[in-house]
């Protein structure tokens, strides 16, 4: 069962990378999905972070490389600016 | 010069979201043709201001590129300056600039991506007339520092 930020978070891969949306899964990663280089991962971040208005360290950056790691990320960003 | 540039070397932290930046430029003939000459560009619509005026213009329409090589001189010497590369760019020409126009070219911050040491900027670039004539988006990138100045000529 796909959460309301899965949706975003998958909406937005497709759109960077330009496929359609059905083709994004939970664990699509950039050995899944062409196209998926450094450039095009800058391209991700910077679209997550205008989505979702949060920003990403470095450390963190690296390991957004699946829709589901993404999302636990962007959740625990969101429920941390809730919070305050 | 490379003194000079750390010294001025621009650091992203300094930048917010929100910041702007604006440079004038007078369209003159001379930089047109200059600008011809540097490109190859040499379509009459741009050099010649008969065939201008018969494809229904007042006169010689400067490069939109023209514009766009100022735009490089405001974000790599001004803002943010030294430090920073222009990674990517969208334009559109929304109306035609002429010899004589003034331009002013503003750059604006529009994301700040500290992790990725980057900025997104919103541009436009209007004349004298306040007119819309150009506008689009940037991508900027900041160098983390320079390494090796010192061994530089």
């Amino acid at each position: 069962m796909k959460s309301p930020l899965d949706e975003r978070v998958q909406r937005i891969l497709a759109d960077v990378f330009g496929v359609p949306v059905e083709s994004i899964h939970p664990d699509s990663s950039p050995e899944t999905i062409e196209g998926w280089d450094s450039l095009q991962h800058l391209n991700l971040v910077l679209a997550l972070e205008q989505e979702f208005q949060v920003q990403f360290t470095p450390e963190e950056i690296e390991t957004l490389v699946s829709p589901e790691r993404i999302a636990t990320s962007v959740g625990q960003k969101m429920t941390v600016m809730e919070l305050n | 010069m490379i003194a000079s540039a750390v010294e001025r070397f621009a650091s992203i932290d300094d930048l917010v979201v929100g910041h702007t930046s604006v440079v004038r430029r007078e369209i003159t003939a001379a930089a047109v043709d200059a600008f011809a000459q540097l490109s190859g560009d040499v379509n009459p619509l741009h050099m010649s201001d008969s065939y201008a005026q018969a494809a229904g213009f007042s006169g010689r329409v400067a490069h939109g590129a023209l514009q766009t090589a100022y735009l490089s001189c405001l974000f790599g010497t001004q803002f943010p300056g030294p430090g920073c590369f222009w990674a990517r760019q969208t334009f559109e020409w929304r109306l035609p600039v002429f010899i004589g126009d003034v331009i002013d070219l503003q750059a604006t911050v529009k994301h700040k991506s500290a992790g990725t040491r980057t900025l997104l900027m919103s541009v436009e670039a209007r004349n004298q007339h306040g007119q819309l004539v150009m506008n689009g988006e940037g991508m900027v990138r900041m160098l983390a520092k320079l390494t090796g100045a010192g061994e530089q000529g």
